[in-house]
C-alpha cells in the first residue's frame, strides 16, 4: 500500500480529493451537503499544508500521468508558485465554505437550489488546483473550461434575473476568452508538434506564428483576468452573485488566469517577448488601476464598489511584467529589482485575495442586516456591527496598502523594484492608485462613523458569519509577517526563483527595440 | 527526435494544399466568429458566433493533424478537438439555458435591451 | 492533389464561410440556426476531407445535431413576439454602411494576419510517430482512441467531468423547473409512437456498435453517447418520460457513474505502484471497454437531460403563461 500514500503522489491528491468530494456532494441528498462540504474543504486545507511543507523540503515536483511521459503523455508539476496558490485556495476556500454553509442554511428559501452550490464549488476548487498543477497547454484549456463553466455556474445561483444577465455575459465573454486561448495552443502545437510547457519551452522560435500565437493566447487569459479594457463583464457578475460566491470569483478565480499568465510568461514566452511587449502589458495595468478606481468611487452600491476596485487591484498585478522583461542590454549593471517585482506582485494576489473576500462576506452581513447593500445603509454602523465594520476596515487597509498590511508589503516592493528598475512612469499610477483607494474606503468608513436620524432595525445575523469576515480581514493583515518566508518559498524552490537567481530577465536573449 | 519526418513525404504531395485551403478557412471562420462574438446584439447570434470561432479554432487544429499525417493523421489534435466540442457544446448548452431564462422573464433578448429597460 | 478534389475542397471552404456569416447576419432566428445546422454539417465533411473520421462522427453527432435540436427547441421562446433578430449591427448606427465597411474590413485584415501567421507556421512534426510506436501498448488499436482512453486519459476524464458540471450549471440557470412531472401527460402521436418503438432499441443497437468499435476504427463513447442520447430524445418526443420518471438516486449516478467510475479506475492500480490513470499493460484494453460502456451511458444520460430540461424550460413557462 506504500506507494498509494507516497509523497510523489501529492499532485495526484491535490485533484482528486476535492473531485471526489464533488462528486460525493453531488450525490448526496440536499441536506447533508453543507457540514460535508465543510468536511471536504477542511480536508484541503490540511492537504494544502502538507503540500507547502512538502515542496519547502523537496523541491520542486514532477508526475506523469498514465505512465507516460511528455509529449505523448500529460505531465503535472507542483513548485513554490504553486504551492503558495494552494495554500492561499485552502485558507480562503476554507472561511469561505464555512461562512456559505451557515450563510446558505439561513438565508436561502429555495434549497434543492442552494445546495448547487457545494459540488460546484468543489469541482471548481478541483479545477483550480489542476490549474495550478498544470504543465500542458492543451490540459490547461480543459481546466480553464471547468473553472469556467463552475464560476459562472455559482455566479447565477441566486437565480435572480440580474445574476442571470451577467452571468450570461460572463460565460459568453469566457468561452470566447479560451478558444481565443486554444488558437494559440494550436498555432503553437503546429510549430513545436508538443503540448508540455517544458518541451514547447526547449523548442518554441521566435516568429511571426509564435507571435500571433501568444497575442492570442494573453487576449483571451486578459479577457478572463478582467484586464482594462476587457474587463466589462466583471463588476455586474461579481456584484450580483451570492456574498460567498462573490468572494470566491474575486479571490480565487481572477488569480487562476493570473497564475496561468505569469506562469506561460515566464518559462514559455521568454524568448517570444520583446520589451514593448512588457510595456503593453504594464499600460493595460495601469490604466485598469485608475480607470477601475474611477469607476469605483463613482458607485452607489456597496458590491459594486468593491466589484470595480477588484479591476483596479488585478491592475497591479500586471505591472510586474513590464519589470521583468527588460532588453538585455539594460541589466548590465544587474536585475536585483527582480525578486522584489515577483515578491511585490505574488503578495498582491495574497493580500487582494484576503482582503476582497473579507470585503464581500462583509458585504454579505451588512445586506442580510439591513435588507441592502446602499451606501447609506452603511451609517452608523460601527455602532450597530463593530465586528463587521471592524472586517471592513482592516480589509480597506490592506487594500489601500497602508502599514501594517499585506497590501502594504505588496505596494511598497512593486515600488521598490519600479524605482531600482528605472521605469519611474509607473509610479504616479502606483501612487494615484492608492490615493483613490484611501478615498473609496474612507467614504464607506466614513458613512460607519455617522451617526443616522432614522434607523431601520437590524435583522439578527449569525456571528459566525461576522467572524469568517473578520478572519479573512486579519489574514489580510496578517500576512505580511511571514514575508520573508514566503519570499523563501517563491524563490528556494521554483522554477520563478531561478529567474531570479539568474539575475536575467525573461527576455535576456533578445534586444527590444 | 526524427518521428513524424521520416514516411510523411508520400502522403505530403498529395495533401500539401488540402490543408492550406483549410487553414485559410480556419482563420476566416475565427475572424468572423469573433466580431460576431462582440458585435451580434441577440443571445441567440452570439451564441451561434462562440461555435463558429469554436471550429475555426478545431479547423486548424484537424488541419495540422492532416498536415503531419504519417500512416495515419496526427491522433493528438484528433483527441483535442473531440474533447474540445463537447466542452464547446455544454457550454453552450448553458448559455442557451441562461439566454432562454432571461427571455423567459424579461422578454430580453440582448444586452443591450438591458440598458433601456434600467 | 487532384483538380476535382480541389474543386471539392475549395467548394467546401467557400461553403463554409458563407453559411458562417449567413448564421450570424439572416433576418430571422429561425434562418440563423439553419444557417448554422447547415454549417455543422458541411463542416463534418470538411473534417472527412481531412481524413478525420471521428471528429466528422462527434461534430454531426454533437455539434450539429444535439446543439441544432437545442437551439431550435430554444427557437419558440425567442421568436415569441416576432422572430425579428436584430441585424448584426444595432440600429442607432447612424452610418450603417461605414461602420459595416469598417467591421467588414478589420475582420478581414484580422483573418489575414491570422491567415498569415498560419501560413508561415514551422513544421512541428506533430505526434504521429511517437503514438503509432506506442500504440501495441496502449491496449487499442484505433489510435484516437489510444489518445482519448490512455495516453490523455486524464484531459478526457475532466472532459466528462465538464459534462457533469455543465448539467449542473443548466439547473442553476432555471431550479428544477424542467424536470417536474407535468400534471397530465404529454399527448403522444401515434406516428412518433410507432417511429419510437421501432428506432429506439436500433439506437440502442447502434450505440453498442459504435462503441465496440472504437477500439479498432473511427468511433467511441462519445459518438456512442450520443446516439443513444438521440434514442433518449425520440423516446421523450414520442412521450416515454424516461427521465422525469427516473428516481432521483438512479438519476444522479446515472449522471456521476461514468465520471465516477473513471476516477475510481485512475487510482486503483496506485497500490500496485502504478501511476495515476495507469493500467498494467495486460488488462488496459478491457478496462478501457469498461470505462467506454459507462462513460457512454453517462454521456448518453447527460445529452439527454439537456433536451428534457430544455424542452421542460418551455414547456413550464407556457403552462405558467395559460393560467
Amino acid at each position: 500500500m506504500s506507494a498509494l500514500w507516497q509523497a510523489d503522489n501529492l499532485p495526484v491528491w491535490l485533484v482528486v480529493w476535492p473531485t471526489f468530494g464533488a462528486i460525493v456532494l453531488f450525490l448526496l441528498p440536499a441536506r447533508w451537503r453543507g457540514m460535508t462540504g465543510v468536511s471536504f474543504a477542511l480536508a484541503n486545507g490540511v492537504l494544502a499544508l502538507v503540500t507547502v511543507f512538502f515542496v519547502m523540503e523537496v523541491g520542486v515536483l514532477r508526475q506523469e500521468i498514465g505512465g507516460w511521459a511528455p509529449p505523448l503523455g500529460i505531465a503535472l508539476a507542483l513548485d513554490g508558485l504553486s504551492a503558495l496558490f494552494i495554500l492561499m485556495t485552502a485558507v480562503v476556500g476554507g472561511v469561505v465554505s464555512v461562512y456559505a454553509k451557515i450563510y446558505f442554511t439561513q438565508v436561502v428559501v429555495d434549497s434543492a437550489r442552494s445546495s448547487l452550490f457545494w459540488p460546484l464549488w468543489l469541482f471548481l476548487w478541483a479545477g483550480l488546483h489542476g490549474l495550478y498543477l498544470a504543465n500542458d497547454l492543451f490540459n490547461l484549456y480543459v481546466v480553464i473550461e471547468v473553472i469556467g463553466i463552475a464560476a459562472v455556474a455559482l455566479a447565477v445561483l441566486s437565480g435572480k434575473t440580474r445574476a442571470m444577465i451577467a452571468g450570461l455575459r460572463y460565460l459568453i465573454a469566457a468561452v470566447a476568452g479560451s478558444l481565443a486561448y486554444l488558437m494559440g495552443v494550436a498555432l503553437l502545437y503546429g510549430s513545436t508538434g508538443v503540448l508540455d510547457i517544458d518541451l514547447m519551452a526547449e523548442r518554441l522560435e521566435p516568429g511571426l506564428t509564435t507571435r500571433v500565437a501568444i497575442a492570442l493566447m494573453l487576449g483571451g487569459l486578459l479577457v478572463k483576468t478582467a484586464v482594462f479594457p476587457l474587463h466589462f463583464w466583471l463588476p455586474p457578475a461579481h456584484s450580483s452573485a451570492e456574498p460567498p460566491v462573490s468572494a470566491i470569483l474575486s479571490a480565487l478565480v481572477l488569480k487562476g488566469t493570473f497564475f496561468v499568465i505569469l506562469r506561460l510568461w515566464t518559462e514559455l514566452f521568454g524568448v517570444s517577448l520583446t520589451f514593448m511587449a512588457g510595456q503593453m502589458v504594464g499600460v493595460l495595468g495601469a490604466c485598469a488601476v485608475v480607470w477601475g478606481s474611477f469607476q469605483a468611487l463613482r458607485q452607489e452600491r456597496l458590491k459594486l464598489v468593491v466589484a470595480h476596485s477588484s479591476v483596479a487591484q488585478i491592475g497591479y498585478l500586471f505591472l510586474l511584467f513590464p519589470l521583468i522583461t527588460v532588453p538585455a542590454t539594460a541589466v548590465a549593471g544587474g536585475f536585483e529589482w527582480a525578486p522584489l517585482a515577483w515578491s511585490g506582485a505574488v503578495y498582491q494576489v495574497l493580500a487582494h485575495g484576503f482582503a476582497k473576500a473579507a470585503f464581500f462576506l462583509a458585504i454579505g452581513v451588512l445586506v442580510m442586516a439591513t435588507g441592502n447593500d446602499h451606501k447609506a445603509s452603511m451609517l452608523n454602523m460601527v455602532g450597530r456591527l463593530p465586528m463587521t465594520t471592524f472586517a471592513i476596515g482592516l480589509a480597506g487597509v490592506s487594500l489601500i496598502g497602508l502599514p501594517p498590511s499585506g497590501g502594504f508589503l505588496a505596494k511598497w516592493m512593486l515600488l521598490s523594484a519600479i524605482i531600482s528598475s528605472g521605469q519611474w512612469w509607473w509610479v504616479p499610477f502606483v501612487l494615484v492608485g492608492s490615493l483613490m483607494t484611501a478615498g473609496y474606503v474612507f467614504m464607506i468608513l466614513r458613512l460607519a462613523f455617522a451617526p443616522s436620524q432614522h434607523e431601520a432595525e437590524l435583522k439578527s445575523v449569525p456571528r459566525g458569519l461576522q467572524v469568517c469576515a473578520l478572519l479573512l480581514a486579519v489574514g489580510a493583515i496578517l500576512i505580511a509577517f511571514p514575508a520573508e518566508w514566503v519570499i523563501d518559498l517563491l524563490e528556494g524552490t521554483s522554477t520563478f526563483g531561478e529567474v531570479v537567481r539568474a539575475g536575467a530577465p525573461v527576455n535576456s536573449g533578445e534586444v527590444g527595440p | 527526435m526524427e518521428w513524424g519526418r521520416a514516411k510523411a513525404g508520400a502522403v505530403r504531395g498529395r495533401t500539401m494544399e488540402t490543408h492550406f485551403i483549410y487553414m485559410a478557412v480556419s482563420s476566416a471562420l475565427f475572424s468572423v466568429g469573433m466580431a460576431g462574438v462582440f458585435l451580434c446584439r441577440h443571445f441567440f447570434k452570439k451564441i451561434i458566433a462562440t461555435k463558429i470561432v469554436g471550429a475555426g479554432v478545431f479547423l486548424l487544429l484537424v488541419s495540422i493533424a492532416e498536415r503531419d499525417a504519417d500512416t495515419f493523421a496526427d491522433p493528438v489534435p484528433h483527441a483535442m478537438v473531440i474533447t474540445g466540442i463537447v466542452v464547446a457544446v455544454s457550454a453552450a448548452a448553458f448559455a442557451l439555458a441562461l439566454a432562454r431564462r432571461i427571455r423567459i422573464e424579461t422578454s430580453r433578448a440582448s444586452f443591450e435591451d438591458e440598458e433601456a429597460a434600467e | 492533389m487532384s483538380l476535382p478534389a480541389g474543386l471539392l475542397d475549395g467548394l467546401l471552404a467557400l461553403l463554409l464561410v458563407i453559411l458562417a456569416v449567413r448564421a450570424l447576419i439572416a433576418p430571422t432566428l429561425y434562418q440563423c440556426a439553419v444557417a448554422f445546422i447547415s454549417f455543422g454539417l458541411t463542416l463534418s465533411l470538411a473534417w472527412a476531407r481531412l481524413a478525420a473520421p471521428d471528429v466528422a462522427l462527434a461534430e454531426a453527432a454533437i455539434g450539429a445535431g444535439l446543439l441544432g435540436v437545442l437551439l431550435i427547441n430554444s427557437l419558440r421562446d425567442f421568436s415569441r413576439g416576432g422572430d425579428d433578430a436584430s441585424a448584426i449591427f444595432g440600429k442607432d448606427l447612424p452610418t450603417a454602411l461605414f461602420s459595416r465597411t469598417v467591421i467588414s474590413c478589420g475582420t478581414l485584415a484580422f483573418a489575414a494576419v491570422l491567415g498569415m501567421a498560419m501560413f508561415h507556421m514551422p513544421e512541428g512534426g506533430g505526434l504521429t510517430a511517437l503514438t503509432e510506436a506506442s500504440l501495441p501498448h496502449s491496449g487499442v488499436e484505433h489510435p484516437v482512441t489510444a489518445v482519448l482512453l490512455n495516453y490523455r486519459s486524464y484531459d478526457t476524464w475532466l472532459e466528462i467531468g465538464v459534462l457533469v458540471v455543465a448539467m449542473l450549471a443548466i439547473f442553476c440557470a432555471g431550479g428544477f423547473e424542467g424536470f417536474r412531472r407535468p400534471e397530465q401527460g404529454p399527448d403522444s402521436d401515434p406516428v412518433i409512437e410507432s417511429l419510437a418503438r421501432l428506432l429506439a432499441p436500433l439506437m440502442v443497437m447502434v450505440a453498442g456498435y459504435l462503441l465496440w468499435l472504437g477500439k479498432a476504427y473511427p468511433g467511441g463513447a462519445f459518438q456512442a453517447g450520443v446516439v443513444l442520447a438521440a434514442a433518449g430524445i425520440i423516446l421523450q418526443l414520442a412521450g416515454w418520460q424516461i427521465i422525469e420518471n427516473l428516481s432521483t438516486w438512479a438519476w444522479k449516478w446515472g449522471l456521476g457513474i461514468g465520471f465516477f467510475f473513471f476516477l475510481a479506475l485512475a487510482v486503483s492500480f496506485m497500490p500496485l505502484g502504478l501511476g495515476f490513470f495507469e493500467y498494467p499493460e495486460a488488462w488496459a484494453g478491457p478496462l478501457i471497454l469498461v470505462v467506454e460502456v459507462l462513460a457512454t451511458l453517462s454521456i448518453g444520460l447527460t445529452l439527454t437531460c439537456f433536451f428534457v430540461y430544455f424542452n421542460g424550460m418551455g414547456a413550464s413557462e407556457s403552462r405558467r403563461r395559460t393560467r
